[in-house]
């Protein structure tokens, strides 16, 4: 038999493992596939970004693990691209290689303030309570009583329910110990969730948003002045299902919420945060009151506010970060790429090249996927010219230095 | 180096440990040297 054409996946996530199984049911038996992971863990974003209290979504893992179970393909962990390995080493011994190291990094807000202690990336909080070994030592000050969450996606509603939740409803949860202890000890009772724009443009799933107004242990309200629809956004109510159903949720909380309530989630619409404010750590977050203009773009009204919080949480999304030798568009933040083939400077496919996968390929997304329903690779490329069709072998390159490969490549068999 | 093996062990190590606590299903190891551990148990007969 012909040597199997040998492929490198860079990031063992859920678009990584689903291109990995993609290639396997193209090609059969003619296809070892090598999962790189700087981890010891796999499933990426499904054990690292999906909240502990969400076990239906984390299930994706059992599906996952279906294909690091194959026999063609393989999970290396602890190797880290441009630590242990290098984009040349794969190339040398690869014939392939797919890069979905996802977005790793928050946005910045680009306000004053933004680096006082007690402003926090979203994305550390999160990694914190999910267990990352990079984030297990971090120290979040919750003994402060209000909390800021800035932006109206399902990663900021994430933050706001695990801040709103009692240790008891966490308890069952995969939450590492240490960081249910601190839970635990938390004196925060009010957090605020706060977005640029209105409902209609919250990014937040009806069902996220559902699942917030119905914590037994905290109360959840909504101005009803913020509720008040543009004629664009009351269009957008009648056409898109994503915004009436978020539309009617949000609606059920323009009430006081009962008293006697633990905690407290108020979400405000039409703010702008434009400073953290303090000294020496955020003592409060000011917001300028936003409205549309007539081109419906957003714009400051020059009312301001001042939440005296002791923590914010930036939540503005997402991006990916430039990975060791494989071209990198500062500017939006991607592995430029044609349908998924890698460019180089002059737009030209890179050569004997490498592949982005949809999450680093296309723009950052923060969400995990919520069904097992594969995200499509965007594309595979190949050392020939002409990627392979469908079950067919592209020929192996001989490896001048497989036998050096630290990570010992899979046999030809 | 981490095998799909090694993983498995590491799985195992939370799985357990969530029972020593009687937490659920599963407790994250978070700490680098933890994981470290559980994925290479010492044996012990």
């Amino acid at each position: 038999m012909a040597d199997p054409v040998r492929v490198a996946v860079v990031g063992s996530g859920p678009a990584g493992l689903y291109a990995a199984e993609a290639l396997v049911k193209q090609t059969g038996d003619t296809v070892r596939v090598d999962v790189f992971d700087r981890l010891p863990t796999p499933y990426g974003l499904v054990r690292y970004g999906v909240a502990p209290d969400h076990k239906s979504i984390k299930s994706i893992a059992r599906y996952l693990q279906r294909v690091l179970e194959n026999p063609a393909v393989r999970f290396l962990g602890c190797v880290e691209l441009g630590r242990d390995v290098s984009r040349a080493d794969l190339l040398d011994c690869y014939d392939a290689v797919i890069y979905s190291t996802g977005a790793m990094v928050d946005r910045q807000l680009g306000i004053p303030g933004e680096d006082l202690p007690g402003s926090v990336a979203a994305t550390d909080f999160v990694n914190w309570y999910c267990g990352h070994p990079d984030a297990a030592d971090h120290d979040f000050d919750l003994s402060v009583e209000e909390v800021a969450v800035i932006g109206v996606g399902n990663v900021a509603v994430d933050v706001v329910r695990i801040l709103a939740k009692t240790v008891e409803e966490l308890r069952e949860t995969d939450i590492p110990e240490h960081v249910l202890d601190a839970l635990s000890r938390s004196r925060v009772r009010r957090v605020h969730m706060v977005g640029r724009r209105g409902p209609a443009q919250a990014k937040f799933t009806t069902k996220e948003a559902r699942e917030l107004g119905e914590l037994p242990n905290a109360g959840i309200h909504v101005r009803p002045e913020d509720m008040e629809l543009d004629p664009a956004s009351a269009e957008a109510a009648e056409n898109d299902r994503h915004v009436r159903g978020n539309l009617k949720v949000l609606s059920g909380w323009t009430a006081e919420p009962p008293a006697g309530r633990a905690r407290r989630v108020d979400v405000r619409f039409w703010r702008a945060p434009v400073e953290i404010v303090g000294t020496g750590a955020v003592e409060g977050l000011r917001l300028e009151r936003t409205a549309l203009d007539e081109n419906g773009r957003v714009t400051g009204t020059g009312e301001y506010e001042t939440l005296p919080v002791g923590m914010v949480l930036r939540s503005v999304g997402y991006q990916s970060v430039p990975l060791d030798g494989v071209p990198f568009d500062e500017r939006s933040y991607v592995v430029p790429n044609d349908g998924g083939r890698v460019l180089g400077k002059d737009g030209a496919p890179v050569p004997a090249s490498t592949s982005p996968d949809g999450s680093s390929a296309a723009r950052p997304a923060s969400s995990a996927p919520t069904s097992p329903t594969p995200p499509r690779p965007s594309a595979t490329c190949w050392r020939t010219s002409t990627p392979p069709a469908s079950g067919r072998p592209v020929p192996s390159r001989t490896c001048s230095n497989r036998a050096a490969c630290p990570w010992s490549p899979t046999p030809t068999g | 180096m981490v095998t799909y093996t090694d993983w498995l062990n590491l799985d195992a190590a939370e799985i357990a440990l969530a029972r020593s606590l009687d937490r659920g299903e599963r407790v994250k190891l978070a700490r680098w040297e933890a994981m470290r551990s559980a994925c290479r148990p010492v044996q012990t007969d």
